[in-house]
C-alpha cells in the first residue's frame, strides 16, 4: 500500500520533479509553526519538530489525501496545555510525559474511530458549507498574521480579539510589516509573472531579504524583527510514556483529553479532506485520513512527538505551489530532517515576519473562494455567508456545525416548496 | 514617614538571597530551578536565543547571587525602570531580553517563553524578603570616584597580562570555563560591558575572581583595553548610522 502510495503513475522521478517546490515550502513553513505550536501546547520546541519528521511521515504515507501536510496544529495544542498544565510544569519532564501519554490515548481513539467507520458522517458535507470553510479559514489565517506583522505578541485570542488587541497596542513595530508586505508583493507580482508555482517561496525569500537588508541597514536592534532561533535536536528521541499508578486522576485527564484530541483531529482531517477534494478534485475517503492521523499520533507517542493534526495552512500552501502527490510531503519532511542536521545556524535567522508574509498569500487566495459564492440560489449563499460568520466568530468546528445544520434545515424548507 | 522608609533603605544589610535548595517542590519551585539551569549554562540551556559562549553568570557572579555583581534580587525589585538607553520605562523581562540582544549577542526570548518566565522566576525566588524599589544596597555594580586620570590602553595590556591572561587567555578568547572578553565568542559593542566606566566597575568590584585587588586606576586601564578589542558590533547601529 505504501509503495504504490508512493508511486505515482509517472514514476518517482516525475513526481519529484512535480513536487519539489511544494515539498521545499512545506519544510520551511513547518519550522516556525512546529515551534510556535509546541510553545502553545507548553512543551519545549524540539518536540514539536519530532512531530514534524516521522509522524508527520506516518500521517502522509497512510492517510488516504495525497496533498494534505499533517503535524503540529493549534487546536491539538491547545488541548494538550489544558490536559498537562494541570499536572506539572510545562516544559518539565513530567509535563512532556503528560502530553505524551494523552497523544498515546489520542491515537487509541482514533484507531477506534476508523474501525466504527466515522468518517463516513462526513461525507455528506454540503459544497456550500465546504466552500464556506474555506473563505473562514482563509479570514483566520489573516487576521492571525496581524499581530506578528506589528510585532505585537498575542496569546490564544479569537480572531476579532486578537485584531482589535494588535491594531489598539501603543507601540506598534512597523519593521515587521516591511518584511511582511514585501514578501507579499514580491509573491503576488511572481504570480503574475508565470513565476506562480514558486510564489510562495518567493515570497518568503524576499521577505527574508528584506529583514536582512534591514538589520544590516540600521541595526537589529532599531528593527526588532524576531527571527527563529536555533533548535536542539537530540538523536535520543524515542521514548515510552509512562503511567504513574499513584496518580491516577493524570491518567483519566490523559484519557478524557485523548478523546477530546481524537475528535478535533478527526474533524479537521474531515474538514481538510472534504476540501481538498474540492480544490484538486480527490475522491472523499475521510475513514482512511482519519487512520492517518491515528498512525502519526501514535508514532508521536514513541518518538517524542506531541498530538497533531491536518494543518489548513500548511495542505493550502502545498496545493497553491502546485503539489500533487504524496511525494511533497515525504521531500517536506526529508528536507526539514536533513535541514536541521546541516542548516541549523542559517535556519536560526529565519525572520517570522516573512513567514507572516507568506502566510497572507495563502489567506488571501483562501478568500478567493468567496468568488464562488452562489448568486442563483440565495439559500446555498446564506449557508456559506453563516459557514464564514461562524468559523470567524465561533470557531472552525461550530462552524461546520452551523453550516450543516443550516443546511439541513434549508432542504427540508427546499422539500416543503416542492 | 517616606523619609524615614528611605534612611531604613540605606542603612539596611545587604539582602540574603535564599539558597536555591530552599525552592519548593511545586511547578514554582520547577521554574526557579529551571531559571538557575539557563543562567549558569546559559549557551546550552537557553541555546535557541544565546548567540555566543557567554553565560549570564560569567557578570552576574554565583548564579546572579553576589551583591555588587549586578545581583538578579536587586534588578527584579529595581524594575519597571527608565533607562537612558532605551529611553523609556522597562519591565523585567525586557531588560532579560536586552541583556540577550547585547550581553549574549543573541536573539530576545519572546515574552512568554519558558526561558523569559524561567529566570524572572529565579530572580523573584532570590529577591524573597527584599522591599520593592530600586535602592537595594548592592545593586548593579558599585561606582568608581574619579581618579584624576584618563583610561589608558596601553597600561591596561600590562595590567591584563599581570592579572587577567591567566583565566581569559592572551588573546581574549577564554579558556574553558572561562568567559571570553573580547573576540565573536563575546559581547557585542551596545552592552552594558562594553562601556569602559561600567566595565571599570565590575572588574574594581570582582576581579580577579574572589581576589580583587585592582586599583579605580587599574580596573579602568584595564577596561579600556579590553574594550577597545575587536568584538560583534552594535546591533542598535547599521551601515547608516555612518551617516549621522
Amino acid at each position: 500500500m505504501i509503495a504504490a502510495s508512493l508511486h505515482p503513475p509517472k514514476g518517482i522521478r516525475a513526481a519529484c520533479r512535480a513536487d519539489w517546490v511544494p515539498g521545499l515550502l512545506a519544510a520551511l513553513l513547518t519550522l516556525p509553526q512546529a515551534i510556535a505550536l509546541a510553545t502553545l501546547a507548553g512543551m519545549p520546541v524540539e518536540h514539536g519538530l519530532y512531530l514534524s519528521l516521522l509522524p508527520a511521515l506516518a500521517a502522509t504515507l497512510i492517510g488516504h489525501s495525497r496533498v494534505a501536510v499533517s503535524g503540529p496544529n493549534t487546536a491539538a495544542s491547545i488541548l494538550l496545555y489544558a490536559s498537562a498544565a494541570t499536572f506539572a510544569t510545562p516544559g518539565s519532564a513530567g509535563y512532556v510525559n503528560q502530553v505524551l501519554l494523552t497523544t498515546f490515548f489520542a491515537a487509541i481513539f482514533q484507531f477506534a474511530f476508523y474501525f466504527l467507520r466515522v468518517g463516513r458522517l462526513f461525507l455528506d458535507l454540503p459544497l456550500s458549507v465546504t466552500q464556506g470553510i474555506i473563505a473562514g479559514t482563509g479570514a483566520l489565517i489573516l487576521s492571525q498574521q496581524v499581530g506578528p506583522l506589528l510585532g505585537v505578541v498575542i496569546n490564544g485570542q479569537g480572531p476579532y480579539e486578537s485584531l482589535g488587541q494588535a491594531l489598539a497596542y501603543d507601540a506598534k513595530n512597523y519593521w515587521p510589516l516591511l518584511v511582511g508586505g514585501t514578501g507579499v508583493l514580491a509573491g503576488l507580482w511572481s504570480k503574475r509573472h508565470r513565476l506562480g508555482r514558486y510564489h510562495l517561496l518567493i515570497a518568503l525569500a524576499a521577505g527574508w531579504l528584506t529583514a536582512d537588508l534591514c538589520d544590516l541597514l540600521v541595526g537589529s536592534a532599531t528593527t526588532a524583527i524576531e527571527r527563529l532561533g536555533r533548535m536542539q535536536l537530540s538523536l535520543y528521541f524515542l521514548a515510552v510514556p509512562s503511567v504513574d499508578w499513584t496518580e491516577l486522576v493524570a491518567l483519566f485527564a490523559a484519557i478524557s483529553n485523548g478523546l477530546a484530541v481524537a475528535a478535533v483531529g478527526s474533524l479537521q482531517a474531515a474538514i481538510m479532506a472534504r476540501t481538498t477534494s474540492v480544490m484538486v478534485g480527490e475522491r472523499l475517503h475521510v475513514n482512511r485520513d482519519i487512520l492517518g492521523q491515528a498512525a502519526m499520533n501514535l508514532t508521536a507517542a514513541f518518538t517524542s512527538g506531541l498530538a497533531g493534526a491536518t494543518s489548513f495552512n500548511r495542505t493550502l500552501a502545498n496545493i497553491e505551489t502546485g503539489a500533487r502527490s504524496r511525494a511533497a510531503g515525504v521531500i517536506g519532511i526529508v528536507v526539514l530532517g536533513i535541514a536541521l542536521c546541516i542548516a541549523q545556524e542559517w535556519l536560526a535567522r529565519i525572520p517570522l515576519a516573512a513567514v507572516c508574509g507568506v502566510l497572507v498569500l495563502v489567506g488571501l487566495s483562501l478568500l478567493g473562494s468567496l468568488r464562488s459564492i452562489d448568486r442563483k440560489h440565495p439559500r446555498r449563499a446564506i449557508e456559506m455567508l453563516a459557514t464564514i460568520a461562524s468559523a470567524i466568530f465561533l470557531g472552525l468546528f461550530y462552524a461546520v456545525l452551523v453550516g450543516a445544520c443550516l443546511t439541513l434545515y434549508h432542504r427540508a424548507l427546499d422539500r416543503d416548496e416542492q | 514617614m517616606l523619609l524615614a522608609g528611605s534612611v531604613c533603605a540605606r542603612d539596611r544589610e545587604v539582602h540574603r538571597p535564599p539558597l536555591l535548595e530552599t525552592a519548593p517542590h511545586d511547578k514554582y519551585g520547577d521554574l526557579v530551578r529551571m531559571g538557575h539551569a539557563i543562567v549558569t549554562d546559559t549557551p546550552n540551556k537557553a541555546s535557541r536565543y544565546s548567540g555566543n559562549r557567554l553565560s549570564c553568570s560569567n557578570c552576574h557572579l554565583d548564579a546572579g547571587r553576589k551583591p555588587d555583581a549586578a545581583p538578579f534580587w536587586a534588578a527584579f525589585v529595581a524594575y519597571p525602570a527608565w533607562r537612558s538607553k532605551t529611553d523609556r520605562v522597562d519591565t523585567f523581562d525586557e531588560r532579560v531580553q536586552q541583556c540577550f540582544r547585547y550581553s549574549l549577542n543573541g536573539i530576545p526570548p519572546a515574552f512568554g517563553s519558558i526561558e523569559l518566565t524561567a529566570i524572572a522566576a529565579y530572580a523573584h525566588f532570590l529577591a524573597h524578603g527584599l522591599p520593592v524599589g530600586p535602592e537595594s544596597k548592592g545593586r548593579g555594580f558599585p561606582l568608581l570616584g574619579k581618579t584624576g586620570l584618563d583610561p589608558n590602553r596601553d597600561r591596561g595590556r600590562v595590567v591584563y597580562r599581570q592579572h587577567c591572561q591567566a583565566c581569559h587567555a592572551e588573546d581574549g578568547g577564554g579558556l574553558p570555563n572561562m568567559p571570553p572578553l573580547w573576540g565573536f565568542g563575546s559581547y557585542n559593542k551596545g552592552a552594558g560591558m562594553a562601556n569602559v566606566i561600567s566595565a571599570a566597575a565590575f572588574i574594581k568590584a570582582n576581579m580577579p575572581l574572589g581576589n580583587p585587588v585592582l586599583s579605580d586606576q587599574e580596573a579602568l586601564d584595564v577596561a579600556a583595553y579590553m574594550n577597545a578589542q575587536l568584538r560583534p558590533p552594535d546591533p542598535r547601529h547599521g551601515l547608516l548610522s555612518i551617516f549621522r
